[in-house]
């Protein structure tokens, strides 16, 4: 293998797979992905990953569970008949009331005397099992999964054995027998605590969908065919962060991905920012489903008002930046054309809806433009911001920087920025921009983030990730919780924010625990395969004289060259 | 708990380990089991250097060969332990020591198997396939599948051996299916893997400060990183809580009788008289931790304690030492008829040591193990062709437990 090819597989794919053959044209092979449709898995006999509408279901039922649980809860101690189901009537879209008070002062809102002034408006006291935020906790039957014929929460992952898709696990590349899976002793599914916990009674349905599709993304990682246009996914994921610190977003957040960004990774940047604006796991954490406009029919009934959290990011972080120089007015007459961009929970399928009621209306000037009001008015604003100069900047800029250096090589930064202007915005154009930059194939500038540290690993390994929620927690220990940044910009991709002492204790020990999965390979045969001449001299004599296969593999899995991609 | 339920909860508490050890669905639900013997075996992976933890003192030619690696006389600070003249325990095998006098300890020197490679992973293969060719099935695996039929009743037959760590290793691989056990999350590797992490990510501007601090912060000072190594507890993922949980498995009336457990950080090739004492130390504790934990099953117990091969004789330009072939295996339990050193000792003067370096091998490995198979566990002699197939039959060494 030549430096570019292995090169090619750390930097722009998702690490060298023990299973694939390297390609023999690097350039050609990443062009090809971008071309090509995305890898596809599974098999017709496993269900499919849940979508949206299931998770939103998902919502909705963990919803009415904690509901009737509280009424129950209040009938017994107030010895009386639970509230009737005109309770319920509860905005699905005002998911969660606390965010809402951070508009006024903390208190309930001017002229909400109880929580019926508005159907569905509560001051996030009066929606029963909403007010702690704990919205998947304590569910009484975790096993029911809408939509699943056999009731069963996930197609093949009850028993752990089978990831989504891969009826019986044997679709993993290299699994020839069961012993180079840890868990699995002659190809069955053997006892241990990583296959003992999935579709849990106890766990709400959010939480069993969140655990079947991360699990199902990270071995989407770990097996695609596709690795360059995986990583674009996961960068665009990234650049569009939803995340569980806004705990309803954990039944939807692998449909954001799949439904969201993978569909138009290749594709225009406008039409996945539309598809992100639009998808009920961006409108639930960015706050969008509950905000009104003042001026609305359901604003001056309610006296509920905007709330300028997604119009904000969006600006700020999805496309053009403070580079824009745009204005708290310009924010605020966003969020107003925003409004009405909502979710409904009760239609059939679940999703996204248009609230004429509360949408603002009238004209907005927004960056200087004027945008007619209405459903479209949004369409136009965000089609605008999509294509405006300081957007192209700034994605070419994150671009460059996940894909160059930590700090973006100006050149660099202006190709990419070219080739967005000139193509408007065509996100494939730009990904090929990156394979034709010399600066790109310096190896080594970048390290590693946890995530795709463990998914590396997971490849050159030829192994799966577990299935099981210690699997994520690995993540979680890592420093990188799946879907689970602590903020809208998501996760950092410098070097310095993933090199802190304990964080590398960390990913150490945790490759020596993952080494334990080598078996009877050899790791210095792996390595001089995969990594080809990044394997440098010094790991190579240092795994010679390792005393285990285990320690060797560690080794590999902790030197420089694996550190960085 | 004395018992295991069966089958047992999701998360289930084991003397106070609490909620650390995680059964997950191991299943022990057994009700005629095999055999009411047990059967441990403990791989030192890295190649102990049995001239360092059974030191041959009276050997004439020992200190000539390692003079900075023998430790003090038996009797003096930090001396050895004496083991009745002529060789003398490690001073950190304190335990085992306790073991020797109660009779529970044999110790078989000058031991390797029928290969003669130096390469870790190669000797570790033969250790554990007990062929003279490598197989994708261990001896052990192999052993269980060959125990009495009549005993092979319950279809979950599983449960008769588990292996403890976070794979099976090839010395339980095989047709026989078996279980496999490990806490959740992360164990933490051998000091000295630490070490040469860190010495691999030095130069590296990123990782390498990160790495150190990150030792540093952890408490590892710089005198650990020279190599010495003074806090022998590892937590809930060290040695010595794993074989607690596989005494208390082996203890259950319906647990598995037969477990495998590894324990790295022997490749001694620098400052070799610190580096040992961590292993060494977390192989004693561990010892004990196991009997502790089996309880009265500790009777009918026995532990082998094995490694790929030993080291060399004469010490390195880096006061530690290469790769070599015989060594030290230990058998330890209530069952082994124990206080004795059994070596057909073959001498460190000139002349005697193997291809002059090594520790020259008298006593085949796969004979201690054949010799516990069958007078422990009652393996058909007849099998044993089968079970470590191949080559020159060894034959089983005898007297290694008591008569029941």
């Amino acid at each position: 293998m030549d430096l570019r090819t292995a090169h090619a597989l750390v930097r722009f794919g998702m690490g060298p797979s023990g299973a694939q053959p390297p390609p023999a044209d690097p350039s050609a092979w990443l062009l090809n992905q971008i071309r090509q449709p995305d890898w596809t898995w599974g098999s017709p006999s496993a269900g499919p990953l849940p979508t949206t509408a299931q998770g939103l279901a998902a919502i909705r039922e963990d919803r009415e569970d904690r509901l009737a649980a509280r009424q129950a809860d209040l009938g017994t101690a107030a010895g009386q008949a639970a509230p009737g189901p005109a309770t319920r009537q509860t905005d699905p879209g005002m998911t969660d009331g606390r965010r809402f008070p951070r508009m006024a002062d903390g208190r309930a809102f001017p002229g909400m005397t109880n929580g019926r002034a508005v159907p569905g408006m509560t001051n996030g006291r009066a929606v029963p099992g909403m007010a702690d935020g704990q919205t998947d906790l304590g569910m009484a039957d975790g096993r029911r999964f809408p939509g699943m014929a056999d009731g069963r929460a996930f197609p093949g992952m009850a028993d752990g054995r089978a990831f989504p898709g891969m009826p019986n696990g044997r679709a993993f590349p290299g699994m020839v027998d069961g012993r180079r899976f840890p868990g699995m002793v002659d190809g069955r599914a053997a006892p241990g605590p990583a296959t003992a916990q999935a579709a849990t009674p106890g766990q709400s349905r959010s939480r069993t969908l969140y655990r079947a599709q991360g699990l199902a993304a990270v071995a989407r990682a770990v097996m695609t065919q596709t690795p360059f246009r995986e990583r674009l996914v996961w960068f665009w994921t990234n650049h569009f962060t939803i995340s569980l610190r806004r705990p309803q977003c954990a039944a939807v957040a692998g449909a954001f991905v799949q439904e969201a960004i993978r569909p138009h990774v290749t594709g225009r940047f406008q039409d996945m920012l539309l598809a992100v604006m639009r998808h009920p796991a961006m409108l639930l954490y960015l706050d969008n489903a509950g905000s009104v406009g003042p001026d609305s029919m359901g604003g001056q009934r309610s006296h509920r008002g905007l709330n300028e959290n997604l119009a904000r990011e969006c600006m700020e972080l999805h496309t053009v930046t403070p580079a824009a120089d745009y204005t708290q007015a310009d924010v605020t007459a966003f969020a107003r054309i925003l409004t009405g961009w909502s979710i409904e929970l009760r239609n059939d399928p679940p999703g996204f809806v248009f609230r004429p009621r509360i949408h603002e209306p009238g004209e907005q000037t927004l960056l200087g433009r004027r945008f007619p009001d209405g459903e479209d008015g949004g369409i136009e604003a965000l089609r605008y911001l999509a294509n405006h100069p300081a957007t192209h900047r700034s994605l070419a800029t994150k671009l460059v920087c996940h894909f160059v250096a930590d700090t973006p090589p100006p050149a660099a930064v202006r190709r990419i920025e070219g080739i967005l202007r000139d193509t408007g915005g065509d996100l494939g154009a730009a990904a090929a921009g990156l394979v034709g930059l010399d600066e790109a194939w310096t190896p080594g500038s970048k390290i590693r983030t946890p995530l795709d540290l463990v998914v590396a690993s997971f490849r050159l390994l030829e192994v799966p990730p577990d299935p099981s929620p210690p699997f994520l927690a690995i993540l979680a220990d890592l420093g990188q919780p799946l879907w689970a940044a602590p903020a809208p910009n998501g996760w950092s991709d410098v070097a310095a924010d993933w090199s802190g002492p304990e964080a590398m204790m960390r990913r150490i020990d945790w490759a020596f625990a993952v080494s334990g999965r080598i078996g009877d390979r050899d790791p210095m045969a792996i390595a001089e395969a995969s990594l080809g001449p990044l394997y440098r001299p010094a790991t190579r004599d240092a795994m010679a004289r390792a005393g285990s296969r285990r320690e060797a593999m560690t080794m590999l899995l902790t030197s420089p060259e694996f550190q960085r991609r | 708990m004395d018992r295991l339920p069966a089958p047992l909860p999701r998360r289930a508490t084991l003397l106070g380990l609490t909620s650390v050890v995680t059964l997950g669905r191991i299943s022990l639900a057994v009700a005629a089991a095999p055999t009411d013997q047990r059967f441990v075996v403990v791989i030192l992976r890295g190649a102990l250097d049995g001239l360092s933890a059974v030191v041959p003192y009276g050997d004439p030619g020992l200190a000539a060969l390692r003079p900075e690696l023998v430790p003090p006389a038996p009797g003096q600070d930090q001396g050895l332990l004496d083991l009745g003249g002529t060789f003398g325990l490690h001073p950190a095998l304190a335990h085992a020591h306790a073991l020797y006098k109660a009779n529970e300890l044999l110790v078989v020197h000058a031991v390797a198997g029928n290969y003669r490679v130096r390469s870790h992973f190669e000797a570790q293969d033969y250790l554990e396939s007990g062929a003279d060719h490598r197989t994708s099935s261990g001896w052990l695996n192999r052993a269980v599948a060959a125990m009495p039929a009549a005993r092979q009743t319950q279809p979950n037959a599983e449960s008769r051996a588990i292996a403890i760590g976070p794979s099976v290793p090839l010395l339980l691989r095989g047709q026989q299916a078996v279980a496999n056990w490990a806490p959740h999350g992360f164990a933490e590797p051998e000091h000295a893997l630490y070490q040469q992490i860190l010495s691999l990510n030095r130069a590296d501007p990123i990782t390498g400060p990160a790495i150190e601090a990150g030792l540093r912060d952890r408490g590892f000072g710089d005198e650990v990183m020279g190599g010495v190594q003074q806090d022998a507890a590892k937590g809930r993922y060290g040695f010595p809580a794993l074989a607690t949980a596989a005494g208390a498995m082996l203890k259950a009336p319906d647990g598995p009788r037969i477990a495998a457990l590894e324990l790295g950080g022997w490749d001694t090739h620098t400052a070799q008289t610190n580096r040992l004492v961590q292993p060494l130390t977390q192989l004693d504790t561990g010892l004990d931790a196991l009997r502790t934990a089996l309880g009265d099953a500790w009777g009918r117990t026995v532990v082998m304690v094995m490694t790929e091969f030993g080291r060399t004789a004469r010490m390195n330009g880096t006061r530690g030492t290469d790769h070599g072939t015989a060594t030290v295996a230990f058998l330890a339990g209530g069952a082994v008829a124990g206080g004795r050193v059994v070596a057909n000792w073959p001498g460190l003067g000139r002349g005697q040591l193997f291809e002059d370096r090594d520790l020259a091998p008298t006593t085949d490995i796969r004979s201690v193990a054949q010799g516990i198979l069958v007078a422990h566990l009652g393996l058909n002699p007849a099998v044993l062709g089968a079970v470590f197939p191949g080559g020159e039959p060894a034959q089983p060494l005898r007297g290694l437990v008591r008569a029941a």
